[in-house]
């Protein structure tokens, strides 16, 4: 029995012809993260499918099919740090695709730095990753400041009339502050005014002396960073307190559904970012286009794809044309590949700085339209209200 | 726009309720002796209270205002009775320890029920605001203001006009002397619980429409109404009024000109100055007992 196994192992093997190149990856399939960490995988497996029904990847002068070897960290930033550790030393995995969730993706990352792998991930978002001065750790999802960033960038570009002043609110907490420092930075950039750039601490339930000097300072865009719960309250005192900037941006809430439940018509024409849109309209390589990609998944799962199945596909692509660009297997060469890149895929323009972190993409924001977030930047699903009404 | 008088506008409305807000733990404090830790958490059970009746039973927070009144008593009483009693006769440090105790049990109660999600009590008409001149006044901060003051008024004029609020201020003044008038202390023990609670429910009632509120939000009220009663001292209705106006007051200004993060260190600080030249506080005097 186990001769016959082999035998048609060696068969399979010598029929195809082509060599196997084993990626591995930790992913949550348990735990909390167990829907994302199944969302995630299905990217990387539409993604290993579409190369290997096209031959496979061409490194050099060998040509490689793909094969994916998964855990489950369940949910568990340590199992996942262990399994990525397990996936270097025993199953000799150099390329790495990343977990679930920022927690885990540092974790991970602590162990492909140390043992020399290579890790491009499509499911941490935490600038911490970052700034860790690893060498061998790439990710394509947007980070903090590029919430604020990329809501400063839409809004300087509305006409009549141009937006002259900004306020800036934030969380006090690592990942509101530097969206908001994303948003002065770039506001200072855009020659804008910043009229007030104030923190409020974490859980608070009333904002009204923060609100009162908004309204003092009339400023024409308003962007407020923080999590769900204070984006709904900045939203219901801005009311309350009747001001009325032209442009208001949430660095999270709008997309969220629960957003428009909790604020009724008054989240109509809030902006807010998002890692990525189906609205977007790049061409690609792989699939043809960003449409060409959302009919892919359609057809193999059913469903269409959110955010996290395409960073997953998106940071297996960016490691697919590191290695034929560098046309070796060696970490050292594929790093560079990686540094270099300027890729247009489905997903956006795929770029790193040195860190690792993406910095060509741009984010795209939706408004709150009739109570569904539409995209309206950089491509237009819609187009954008703006100025925004005043208050009903 | 000139800020202060809107500054002072919402001094004024948020003092109204923390006035109000604080009687109950005064009173309390003030006739049975007991510094319940678990009033901040009387007053989140009021809230989901008054959301239940809002979300099931559609009753506007007017007209369940009521309801919470009533089920503050009994809910103090039976707290009374079955808990504080028994304690009471032991060490006061015991008493003390179990509200604290009382406390960890209600919210974590409230949060195995309700889960930690921010809840609010959003009436229809609270969104809205009046504008006079270039002040804006928000329809549900004067909405608090009022019923809290009527409220307040009405206490004020029972514990001043009644035979059993008469009686309330003359244990606080003398337990004995009360005694030998005739009047039973453990019973008005039970009535002063029920009444604090009374207003602690149906204060948090109204904090539910006023804002945003979770199970673990009781021990941030403590604070407040522990301050409010540090600083207007605990002597009479009038004394939680000033503890109440100067803790909104101090709160208002400090968030306003040093940051939203400044304003409970900066009560605390006046607090502790006040302990240290006015001990008993700004219009405090011997209980609710001395007119």
């Amino acid at each position: 029995m186990r001769n016959l196994l082999l035998f048609l192992t060696l068969l399979i093997g010598f029929s195809f012809s082509a060599e196997v190149l084993k990626l591995g990856a930790a992913v949550s399939f348990t735990g909390k993260y167990a829907k994302e960490g199944d969302l995630l995988k299905k990217g990387y497996e539409l993604w290993k499918d579409t190369v290997n029904a096209k031959g496979g990847i061409k490194v050099g002068d060998k040509t490689y099919k793909v094969e994916i070897i998964y855990y489950d960290d369940q949910s568990n930033p340590n199992r996942a740090a262990k399994l990525v550790e397990k996936l270097i030393t025993e199953d000799k995995v150099k390329f790495i695709l990343g977990p679930y969730g920022s927690s885990q993706v540092f974790a991970a990352a602590g162990a492909v730095e140390k043992y020399d792998a290579l890790m491009v991930q499509g499911g941490g978002a935490a600038s911490k990753i970052y700034k860790q001065g690893y060498k061998k750790v790439f990710g394509v999802f947007n980070v903090a400041p590029d919430y604020g960033k990329n809501l400063i960038e839409l809004a300087t570009s509305f006409k009549n009339p141009a937006p002259k002043t900004v306020a800036i609110i934030y969380e006090k907490t690592i990942f509101a502050e530097d969206a908001a420092k994303g948003a002065l930075e770039e506001a200072k950039k855009k020659g804008l005014k910043v009229v007030l750039f104030e923190s409020y601490p974490k859980g608070v339930q009333d904002l009204s002396s923060l609100m009162i000097k908004v309204k003092s300072k009339k400023p024409d865009i308003v962007i407020g960073a923080g999590h769900f719960k204070d984006s709904v309250l900045v939203i219901k005192q801005l009311k309350q307190f009747k001001i009325n900037p032209k442009f208001v941006g949430l660095t999270v809430g709008p997309p969220i559904p629960s957003f428009v439940k909790e604020l009724g018509k008054d989240a109509e024409y809030i902006f807010g970012p998002v890692q990525w849109s189906r609205a977007f309209k790049y061409k690609d390589p792989l699939f043809g286009s960003t449409e060409g990609y959302i009919k892919a998944f359609k057809e193999k799962y059913g469903e269409e794809p959110e955010y996290h199945a395409a960073g997953g596909t998106a940071a297996a692509m960016s490691l697919q044309y590191a290695l034929e660009k560098a046309g070796s297997l060696k970490v050292e060469e594929v790093r560079k590949a990686l540094l270099s890149m300027k890729l247009e895929t489905f997903y956006g323009i795929i770029g790193f700085d040195e860190t690792g972190k993406i910095v060509t993409k741009k984010m795209a924001v939706i408004q709150i339209q009739n109570g569904k977030p539409r995209t309206v930047y950089p491509f237009q699903e819609v187009k954008p209200v703006y100025p925004k009404p005043e208050w009903k | 726009m000139e800020v202060l008088p809107q500054l002072i506008i919402e001094s004024l409305l948020l003092g109204g309720f923390y006035s109000f807000m604080a009687i109950g733990f005064s009173l309390i404090w003030g006739v049975l002796g007991i510094l319940n830790l678990a009033y901040g958490s009387y007053i989140i059970l009021g809230a989901y209270l008054g959301l239940i009746l809002f979300r099931y039973a559609g009753l506007d927070p007017i007209l369940s205002i009521p309801v919470s009144l009533f089920a503050g008593f009994l809910f103090g009483v039976l707290v009374q009775k079955l808990i504080f009693n028994r304690a009471m006769k032991l060490e006061p440090f015991m008493v003390l320890i179990m509200s604290f105790g009382l406390d960890v049990l209600i919210s974590n109660a409230l949060n195995l029920v309700f889960k930690a999600d921010v809840r609010s009590i959003t009436v229809s008409y609270g969104g809205d605001s009046f504008i006079v001149g270039d002040v804006i006044i928000a329809k549900v901060k004067l909405l608090v203001f009022v019923l809290s003051l009527l409220l307040a008024l009405l206490l004020y004029l029972f514990l001043s006009r009644t035979w059993t609020g008469r009686a309330i201020r003359a244990v606080a003044l003398d337990r004995e002397g009360a005694t030998l008038v005739g009047i039973d202390p453990a019973k008005i023990f039970l009535i002063t619980a029920g009444i604090g609670t009374a207003v602690s429910f149906s204060s948090g009632n109204l904090y539910g429409i006023l804002q945003g509120f979770t199970p673990f939000d009781g021990g941030l009220l403590t604070v407040k109404v522990f301050l409010i009663s540090i600083l207007g001292g605990l002597g009479r209705i009038e004394s939680a009024l000033a503890g109440g106006f100067l803790l909104a007051f101090i709160e208002v200004i400090s968030s306003f000109y040093l940051g939203e993060g400044w304003k409970l260190f900066v009560a605390l600080v006046v607090m502790v100055a006040v302990l240290i030249f006015k001990p008993r506080g700004l219009l405090g005097s011997k209980y609710y007992g001395e007119t």
